[in-house]
């Protein structure tokens, strides 16, 4: 695959004729890719999951083959320097990764240290280090939290740390594998303006990304696309779930609110959710959605009730980490973990309508993270919750088609009686759904039909959150749901 | 905003910013701590003496509290045992027994209460340990919160699958059944093998994230070292004077 | 560049693991009002740790590094000492057992690991019982339950450790990490 066919002289970063392959499964490997990266040029790759995006990062920096045993083939160069003959501090010193989970990247006990780290390691004198560090602070906007715990700060925070500690090091490439994906939007922009900026100042920019939509219209940036997945989403609408007897429910919250660690975290929220309609609850990082989630399930203590048609809810939940539930040998296993009579009708359905029969008989911990996500949406389909389905950023991770994919699912099971909620950060995502709720530090700011809460530029201000232009509703949607 | 779980809790607790020790280096503080224990071997007007010094450095330090919790904890054991020494053997071994373990539970509260995991690194590079190991050691205290919260989200999401089913708290040890011991442990694969899993990832992305940033680099410089002011210096001296002075003077 | 014993991913983990043991000792007690008993987690993770990185001193790395963290954290009951040595004289006695014995990921070896491994956390007690000048007969007949207890949890932990071991072996994890230097 050519991604770019002038690999020249001058070029900050470039791949010629990379072949790649893993000893697990075939996913992510790469076949005969070459690309050249100029210097204060920006180059966003996308491509469906497993395409190989986040090993091309990582061939691009010298993390394979110094980091790995797989077999690579071809040569990639940074700033004239082999990623193979070239030790690998000595190409971080040319070329940095920023990573897509802004928590794991972080390495230090301080904002400050954080920043610090990467610079001992280019052997400068503390003078320098000094003077580095404080530009970076200033620059990142990070100087009120500068000796704060990094595992303290939000998801959009942190990574802007990564990104402030990558780019003191003054690497003249840069590599972000999938930085935006576990971001809001209005720390996806913000991160954007800051790479774009750097592109400026001659820093070489290749970008991972799944949400390419954030990059596409900024003048200047080549998109290069990694494979072509199309997933065949027809047949999806006749799902094999049980319709519910007895008529449609009703979950009732009521006076809910939840204290952490003596820190009020919800306060007082009263709805209802209505089975039929998919229901997307979006609010900035860190405010609590998946505390919410708990609550609703019952995982967490809380005050206030929680009811459907008065009972206690029987709602089944789709954690945002699908590492926290896979421990079987293969995905079938997995999937019929525990079930006395499973319904092998839908477990076939729910096969094909995943993407997932090809890997019935493989070990889930070595799928990508957007098929472990998919089994374990699975596990919990299969049980068949008795009120519906409770599902936390199911958007991480997966690619434009398979999001399309998974809001068509839950559609079926809302058409099936079902009371459905998503929480996401990916508008995308959420503008598929019937209903938008925005949730605040102080409560609900807007609910209604995806359409209406779009347009209320108010809300989304009081959120603190940017609705970017490429944001549509799916459809107009006739949301019946109340907030109080 | 990140929730704090009990392990983190535990940590954020325990550190007592408001200590004039909090500033002391901390090699002077591992230094006390340690010249305190062997001052368990001291005789007993000695120890008395020398208990009576330690109390004094504590209450200057703010921690006499932080040191009384410490001692509080042991309080039926060490009832139990005076009360058996007593008995046994006699009152001026009971008493001095005693007093060796009160000393014991409390002396490294002047460290541990005062210094945050990034001075330990320091304080064993200094004492030449391998900085590959004491950076891993860092990155263990960053990981107890992330950790802690995947405990915790590992039990919840396999209980809410049907995977796994906590025990009872009212059942006790009886819900903890000794005829299906075995079968009871297998059960628990459900949590440990994500565990496992998690930690092996987190402690990839951590290498990789760090390989990136040039870490193992034969040209590190670090940026802070430990140095040595006159309240550090002050606290040694007066520490090694003492213990002269306990070995050598008759009280 | 020169080889190292343990790569600095292997040190990591090792540190990963510690800090398991740490959390699970914290956050993951078991409703059992006996001593003892959070050597289940515990030992389970200090076997999967040296079936994960199959080198001597796995475990006493593990040791050192949880004893560190646990003593800092302030846990145990007889101050941060006897805490600082008992974690680590559980790393160094899984050690010199699985030294004797060979591979964790037998059950019946993991669980006599589990169980003598846990078993030198009460040697540490022992010891420093002597050392402070307590009556030795007393100390083993006021523990002689505790005995039983460290030997039973500590075994359990073994074989739980063991049964993880073979579980991510089925589930291909062990491919996992051997693309990862």
């Amino acid at each position: 695959m050519i991604l770019e066919a002038e690999v020249g002289l001058g070029s900050a970063v470039s791949a010629e004729q990379v072949t790649y392959g893993y000893f697990g499964t075939g996913g992510g490997a790469l076949t005969g890719v070459s690309l050249a990266v100029a210097p204060g040029e920006i180059v966003l790759i996308t491509g469906p999951s497993g395409s190989g995006k986040s090993t091309l990062a990582r061939c691009l920096t010298g993390l394979i083959p110094h980091l790995y045993h797989g077999e690579m083939k071809g040569v990639c160069s940074v700033d004239g320097l082999s990623t193979v003959e070239t030790p690998l501090w000595e190409l971080a010193d040319r070329a940095g990764l920023v990573f897509q989970n802004p928590s794991e990247q972080l390495l230090a006990t301080s904002v400050e240290e954080e920043i610090v780290f990467g610079l001992e390691n280019l052997g400068l004198a503390a003078g320098e280090i000094r003077a580095r560090l404080d530009e970076a602070l200033a620059r990142f906007g990070l100087l009120e939290m500068r000796r704060r715990s990094p595992q303290t700060l939000s998801g959009g925070e942190q990574q802007k740390l990564a990104l402030a500690a990558m780019t003191a090091r003054r690497a003249p490439v840069l590599v972000l594998d999938e930085p935006l994906s576990m971001l809001d939007t209005t720390a996806a922009t913000e991160l954007v303006a800051h790479l774009t900026q750097l592109a400026r100042s001659g820093t070489a920019v290749v970008l991972c990304e799944h949400r390419a939509e954030y990059l596409e219209n900024i003048p200047g940036v080549r998109v290069l696309k990694m494979g072509e997945q199309v997933l065949d989403t027809d047949g999806l609408l006749a799902a094999p779930f049980q319709s519910r007897a007895g008529g449609p429910s009703c979950l009732t919250v009521t006076g809910l609110g939840v204290r952490l660690a003596g820190h009020r975290v919800l306060h007082d929220l009263t709805f209802e959710v209505p089975a039929g309609q998919v229901l997307s609850i979006v609010g900035r990082n860190g405010v609590g959605k998946t505390t919410l989630l708990r609550a609703l399930t019952g995982l967490q203590s809380h005050e206030g009730t929680v009811l459907v048609d008065g009972d206690r809810p029987g709602l089944g939940m789709v954690f945002q980490n699908a590492d926290l539930q896979l421990f079987n040998a293969t995905v079938r296993e997995e999937i019929l973990y525990r079930l006395p009579e499973p319904d092998m009708e839908l477990y076939g359905w729910l096969l094909q309508a995943l993407g997932l029969g090809s890997y019935e008989q493989m070990p889930p911990l070595l799928l990508s993270e957007g098929e472990k996500k998919r089994v374990a949406l699975a596990t919990v389909l299969m049980r068949g919750p008795r009120h519906g389905l409770l599902l936390d950023e199911p958007a991480v991770g997966q690619d434009a088609a398979h999001k399309r994919m998974l809001i068509t699912i839950l559609r079926a099971l809302a058409n099936a009686g079902q009371i459905v909620i998503i929480t996401t950060h990916d508008l995308t995502l959420a503008a598929q759904a019937d209903r938008l709720l925005l949730l605040g530090p102080q409560g609900f700011v807007a609910d209604g039909p995806v359409a209406r809460v779009l347009e209320d530029h108010a809300a989304w201000e009081r959120l603190g959150l940017v609705v970017p232009d490429w944001v549509r509703p799916d459809r107009d949607g006739d949301a019946s749901g109340v907030w109080r | 905003m990140i929730r704090l779980g009990p392990a983190r809790r535990a940590r954020e607790l325990r550190l007592r910013e408001e200590s004039p020790l909090r500033r002391v280096d901390p090699r002077v503080k591992l230094a006390l701590s340690l010249g305190a224990s062997l001052a368990v071997m001291l005789p007993l007007n000695r120890l008395v003496f020398f208990m009576g010094l330690y109390a004094l450095l504590l209450l200057w330090a703010r921690l006499i509290d932080e040191a009384a919790t410490q001692v509080w904890r042991l309080k039926w054991i060490l009832i139990l045992l005076f009360l058996l020494d007593w008995v046994v053997i006699g009152l001026d071994l009971a008493v001095i027994i005693t007093l060796r373990l009160v000393l014991l539970a409390g002396t490294f509260t002047v460290f541990f209460s005062t210094t945050t995991p990034g001075e330990l690194r320091l304080a064993l590079e200094w004492l030449r340990v391998p900085h590959r190991y004491a950076f891993s050691v860092s990155l263990a205290f960053q990981s107890i919160g992330l950790l802690d919260d995947e405990w915790r989200s590992i039990r919840e999401a396999q209980q809410s699958r049907g995977a796994w089913a906590p025990p009872r708290m009212a059942e006790g040890w009886r819900g903890f059944r000794p005829s299906g011991l075995v079968a009871q442990v297998r059960e628990l694969v459900a949590l440990s093998v994500p565990a496992v899993v998690l930690a092996v990832k987190h402690a990839w992305a951590m290498n990789e994230a760090a390989c990136a940033r040039g870490f193992d680099s034969p040209r590190r410089r670090p940026y802070r070292r430990l140095t040595m002011n006159r309240l550090d210096w002050l606290l040694l001296g007066g520490a090694l004077a003492t213990g002269v002075a306990l070995v050598w003077v008759r009280l | 560049m020169r080889q190292r014993y343990f790569s600095t991913f292997q040190l990591i983990l090792l540190a990963q693991f510690a800090a398991l043991i740490v959390v699970a000792k914290i956050a993951l007690r078991l409703p059992l009002q006996l001593s003892g008993h959070s050597g289940l987690f515990w030992m389970a993770i200090m076997i999967v740790a040296t079936g994960v990185v199959p080198k001597r001193g796995a475990a006493t790395v593990v040791g050192l590094t949880s004893a560190i963290l646990a003593a800092f954290l302030g846990l145990g009951d007889f101050g941060a000492l006897d805490t600082f040595l008992s974690y680590l004289a559980v790393g160094v006695g899984t050690d010199l057992i699985l030294w004797l014995l060979g591979s964790p990921e037998q059950p019946v070896i993991a669980a006599l690991a589990g169980a003598l491994g846990h078993f030198a956390k009460f040697l540490v007690k022992w010891a420093l019982a002597g050392v402070v000048g307590a009556p030795m007969g007393f100390v083993a007949l006021g523990l002689l339950k505790a005995i039983v207890s460290y030997l039973v949890f500590g075994a359990l932990g073994g074989l739980l450790g063991a049964l993880t071991l073979a579980a991510l072996r089925k589930a291909g994890f062990f491919a996992y990490l051997a693309e990862r230097k």
